[in-house]
């Protein structure tokens, strides 16, 4: 399987939402943002164990 | 060795709770990553940023049981070998440095290398104002992974592009 041609700017792009994800979930778990605003931002928590 | 913490899936917060004997309470959160996807062009599921907190700001003493706690629960995320974790260390006290070395240092002195690979990735950003954003990142996947060397080659050429076209 080879990897498709990747674009700069979708990598940052990319990497620059995981970082803003990262602080939505910690201010969720800290009560200062809810859970249906994560989920309109399209967060979506999973149950992998 | 005392045993880690008891933890639970509370569902109405979608995350992975435990206590401590001080009282202090953690949570930890499992989101579900498709850019991993959306930047190759290929199709890989079971990816996850992982997000460890505590609820409350208040500084708590040093806790072993509390690292023993998060391995138990890494451990049995890999129980699923397809499973792949990813792990952005925080920076909102300009700490992050200090996150990613204790993580390079748990990982190594777990039992979880003989079984789990990690591979880690520096990525410097130029902001709009000329200054550089560094952010520290580790990618954790089972050695059984049958995308292992996809994932593998996926990050590698993220991290040729940052690094090389400038």
């Amino acid at each position: 399987m080879k990897v498709e041609s990747i674009n700069k700017q979708a990598i940052m792009k990319s990497i620059t939402k995981m970082v803003i994800e990262k602080d939505m979930v910690r201010s969720f778990i800290k009560g200062k943002t809810s859970l249906e605003t994560l989920t309109k931002k399209g967060i979506k928590f999973a149950e992998p164990l | 060795m005392p045993s880690p913490y008891n933890y639970y899936f509370d569902k109405g917060s979608k995350t992975y709770n435990f206590t401590t004997k001080n009282s202090t309470e953690y949570k930890m959160a499992f989101i579900v990553d498709e850019k991993f996807s959306a930047i190759s062009g290929l199709e890989i599921n079971n990816i996850y940023q992982v997000i460890i907190e505590k609820v409350s700001d208040e500084i708590e003493k040093f806790d072993g049981l509390v690292a023993e706690t998060i391995k138990n629960i890494i451990k049995v995320f890999f129980e699923n070998s397809e499973n792949v974790m990813i792990y952005i260390c925080n920076d909102f006290d300009k700490k992050a440095i200090s996150r990613f070395n204790a993580f390079e240092r748990w990982y190594w002195n777990s039992d979880m290398t003989n079984y789990i690979s990690k591979i880690d990735n520096v990525i410097k950003f130029n902001l709009p104002d000329n200054q550089i954003q560094i952010i520290y990142t580790s990618l954790l996947f089972h050695k059984d992974n049958a995308n292992k060397e996809t994932i593998i080659e996926i990050y590698n050429t993220i991290e040729e592009i940052l690094n090389n076209d400038k």
